[in-house]
């Protein structure tokens, strides 16, 4: 395995939710825990420890949030 | 702000999330990933916010798992007060691990990867698993570990940054162990998967009437006295139980059949009665019978004397004159129908829940419940093995998660120094269970309920069939499409064929085309052989039938196989001689095809060389209702049946296959692999006769079959179907075969219009 092993949304450890307003796509990875998150062209890209899981989002206003290991994006519709 | 606690997914269990529903996050001006703290009259926790699950969108609820509604003090549906904590990130924080726990090198790093994000404060008891899951310790509990001081103090959550101590003092001494004054079993509702209904029913007869008896009250109706959980071995009754007890924390009273059956008279009842005594004494309380059938068996049915005396006790017992009080009783067995009737009725087991062999969501949340503290690579896909684990039930996922686990260990057994006492930690950092470790395992468990009738697949594939191009074709389309394209089939309003009669003369492959189906059909398969369900008592060979079809509904999709089906499915009307056990096995088979109960994703074939016995109600369409020729191979079918069995041999240059075929007509499957086993016979015959012992070995390489050895095996096999055998399976085709086999579909839809 390499380090920079690319996932598809399938396999991500990543939970989505649906509300009535929004999409919510969330994943824990631990408090303390290396990660950073991008959002781009209807991609979200999330990097953790050497991994990067991406997901495609569906269209709307994205919003990403990362607090205490908690990372994800909310996309409006 | 209040909100009322519900139980949190299987998925996100076990690592300190609270699910807040969107509206009350917003109201409490929270976000994802803060840190809250939720406290009610027993006690308090942090936790970190989850956004909330759709289907809980502004009711007010806050999802915890079990660990943290322990710490909270509190039971599912209870209200808790939920703040926005101030926690700062700790500095170094010390821990005491228990006496018992033999571990060397720095277990500093491994305890911060476990805690990681959690928030604690001092004297808090933390549960972690070091690593492997179930295996950490034998009874599935973790390591429970004390937080002795944090800087600073107060709550703090444990980063990576965090410095770790390990206190020199063990757990025990520094505070003692507060002592546990009743046996609750610590099982919360987050460790049961895939049985959400059954669970919901059993809250609802238990829970409601503990927490809030006067709801029943008002209403004017006693509460529920009990419940009696029934279905398959292992599929999570008594955890269930277990669960309902730790959840709602009620005083909890195990009994179990044998334990209270004394040699003195009156003794048994006496124990008996002491029991539910106790239980009233410290109500609320849970009285768990396993294994209901053991104490309460029919009395008509019974020989014993005893056993009449306890089945009376315990139902007066359970609906006497003497008040119950808050005393719950739930019973557990997997032969419902073998428990005295009068146990079955209103007032004693009010609600019979049936629990189920899980489907495939619910394989997929019990792997995960079992996987939780298990570190896994990242190519293991649970969706995989929820998929393909068709009729395990959950003791069975268990132990595939166990064994998977022990896999992983043998892997690094030979680093293990068994003579030292502790195991070095960098070990136990290292261990992870990988996607091979899980599918050796799979190889070795077999679903519990299909044990008795489990067949090991054997692994011929489609490949291993040679010619029969139609016949496969055929079987495929009626076997594995439906389980492959059930999408299709229900756009195109289809049911699934019910069976498919393979008929054909001896040795043309209709056990191995069976066989190729049970490998490749990917579902579970169950193999009979005709005279093996017929008993020598009155009702038992009828009472085979339904068994292997009350097995395969429960395990399916399942392909159920009767070899040689014309041994017990004869024609009904004919033979008296057997006092008419032939006939009432047809009639059963009848009815378990196209009976009042449905018959879904089981699909029967049947093999036989006689159709012309075989009762003709079977045949009959929504039963066997393809019927399906395995004819004597023609040339080009010989010609692929000999590459299937010169496949491996070590053929001379100048066989010519081709030429076999043509020479061989007349000859079946079984006769060319008898063909092809001769040849190869007479040349090994020739080679030891010819070479020196001691060259044998060396010059083995060198030996060829040759056309001229499989020219002498030809002549030496004679084919086993001859003219007269071959007209008469023609005869049979005409009879029976072309109505469902059409060959011009024209004309069978002039018929129908």
């Amino acid at each position: 395995m390499n380090d920079q092993q690319r996932f598809t949304s399938e396999g991500a450890p990543v939970s989505k939710y649906e509300y009535d307003d929004a999409i919510v796509f969330v994943m824990d990875v631990g408090a303390g825990t290396d990660v950073s998150i991008d959002v781009a062209d209807g991609t979200a890209m999330f990097a953790v420890e050497g991994k990067q899981y991406d997901i495609d989002l569906p269209t709307g206003d994205a919003q990403a949030f990362m607090k205490n290991g908690i990372v994800g994006v909310e996309v409006e519709r | 702000m209040k909100l009322t606690v519900k139980f949190l997914k299987q998925k996100d269990a076990g690592r300190g999330l609270a699910a807040i529903d969107r509206e009350a996050m917003s109201e409490l001006d929270l976000e994802n990933g803060d840190y809250i703290v939720i406290s009610a009259d027993d006690g308090r926790a942090v936790a970190r916010v989850w956004p909330g699950y759709p289907e809980d969108q502004g009711q007010e609820i806050i999802r915890i798992d079990g660990r943290l509604r322990q710490e909270v003090g509190v039971g599912i549906d209870d209200s808790v007060t939920v703040e926005k904590a101030d926690v700062k990130p700790a500095k170094s924080i010390t821990v005491a691990l228990p006496q018992t726990l033999r571990i060397q090198g720095d277990v500093g790093s491994l305890i911060r990867d476990q805690l990681s994000g959690h928030a604690v404060t001092t004297g808090q008891t933390v549960p972690i698993s070091f690593g492997l899951g179930p295996l950490s310790s034998m009874s599935g509990q973790s390591i429970p570990l004390k937080i002795a001081d944090t800087s600073p103090s107060g709550t703090v959550v444990i980063t990576d940054s965090t410095e770790m101590h390990v206190s020199e003092k063990p757990a025990e001494q520094i505070v003692s162990e507060e002592p546990s004054d009743r046996e609750t079993p610590n099982v919360t509702y987050e460790d049961i998967g895939g049985l959400d209904e059954e669970l919901e029913q059993v809250r609802e007869m238990i829970e409601l009437p503990m927490r809030h008896p006067e709801l029943f009250r008002q209403l004017g109706i006693d509460p529920p006295k009990g419940v009696l959980l029934h279905g398959p071995p292992g599929t999570g009754k008594t955890l269930m139980a277990k669960a309902v007890a730790s959840e709602i924390d009620a005083y909890f009273t195990n009994i179990s059949g044998p334990e209270i059956m004394s040699k003195f008279y009156g003794e048994s009842e006496e124990q008996l009665r002491e029991i539910f005594e106790e239980a009233s004494d410290n109500a609320p309380a849970i009285v768990f019978i396993d294994e209901l059938d053991a104490i309460a068996p029919k009395r008509g049915e019974t020989t014993g004397d005893v056993e009449r005396r306890v089945v009376a006790q315990l139902l007066s017992l359970m609906d006497g004159l003497e008040e119950r009080g808050q005393v719950t009783v739930i019973g557990a067995t997997n032969r419902v129908d073998a428990l005295d009737p009068a146990l079955r009725r209103g007032g004693r087991f009010d609600r019979e829940i049936e629990v189920g062999v899980p489907d495939q969501e619910g394989r997929k949340e019990i792997l995960q419940v079992h996987t939780r503290g298990m570190p896994l690579t990242d190519d293991v896909d649970l969706d995989v093995y929820a998929e393909n684990t068709h009729g395990f039930v959950g003791a069975d996922l268990e132990s595939l998660a166990k064994e998977g686990a022990m896999t992983a260990l043998r892997r690094i057994r030979p680093q293990l120094d068994l003579e030292s006492d502790e195991i070095d930690s960098e070990v136990l950092e290292d261990l992870r269970v990988t996607d091979d470790d899980f599918r050796d395992a799979l190889k070795g468990i077999e679903p519990s309920a299909l044990r008795e009738v489990f067949v090991e697949v054997p692994d011929v594939t489609w490949n291993s069939v040679g010619g029969l191009e139609n016949t496969k074709d055929r079987l495929r389309e009626t076997i594995q499409w439906p389980i492959d394209y059930p999408e299709v089939f229900r756009t195109m309003d289809m049911a699934s064929a019910k069976g498919v009669l393979l008929y054909g003369p001896p040795g043309t492959g209709k056990t191995l085309l069976a066989k190729a189906i049970a490998n490749e059909a990917n579902s579970n398969f169950i193999s009979i052989k005709g005279p093996e369900l017929l008993n020598k008592y009155v009702g038992e060979s009828e009472k085979g039938v339904r068994d292997v079809f009350s097995k395969a509904r429960e395990n399916a999709p399942t392909v159920v196989f009767f070899d040689e089906i014309d041994s017990i499915a004869g024609e009904r009307g004919q033979r008296m001689s057997d006092s008419g056990v032939g006939e009432r096995v047809v009639s059963q088979l009848l009815t378990e095809l196209d009976g009042v109960e449905e018959l879904d994703d089981v699909v029967v074939i049947a093999a036989t060389n006689r159709p012309d016995l075989i009762d003709s109600a079977l045949l009959r369409p929504g039963r066997l209702d393809r019927h399906v020729h395995v004819p004597v191979p023609d040339e080009e079918a010989r010609q692929a049946i000999f590459e299937v069995h010169t496949r491996d041999k070590p053929l001379a240059d100048a066989v010519d296959l081709e030429r076999l075929a043509r020479m061989s007509d007349g000859y079946v499957g079984a006769d060319i692999e008898a063909v092809c086993r001769e040849a190869a016979m007479i040349a090994t015959r020739e080679f030891i006769d010819h070479v020196d012992a001691e060259e044998i070995e060396t010059s083995v390489g060198n030996v060829r079959i040759t056309m001229d050895h499989f020219e002498q095996a030809l002549e030496e096999t004679s084919p086993s179907v001859t003219d007269e055998v071959r007209e008469q399976y023609d005869e049979i085709e005409d009879q029976f075969g072309r109505a469902s086999e059409p060959t011009d579909r024209e004309q069978i839809s002039r018929t129908f219009q």
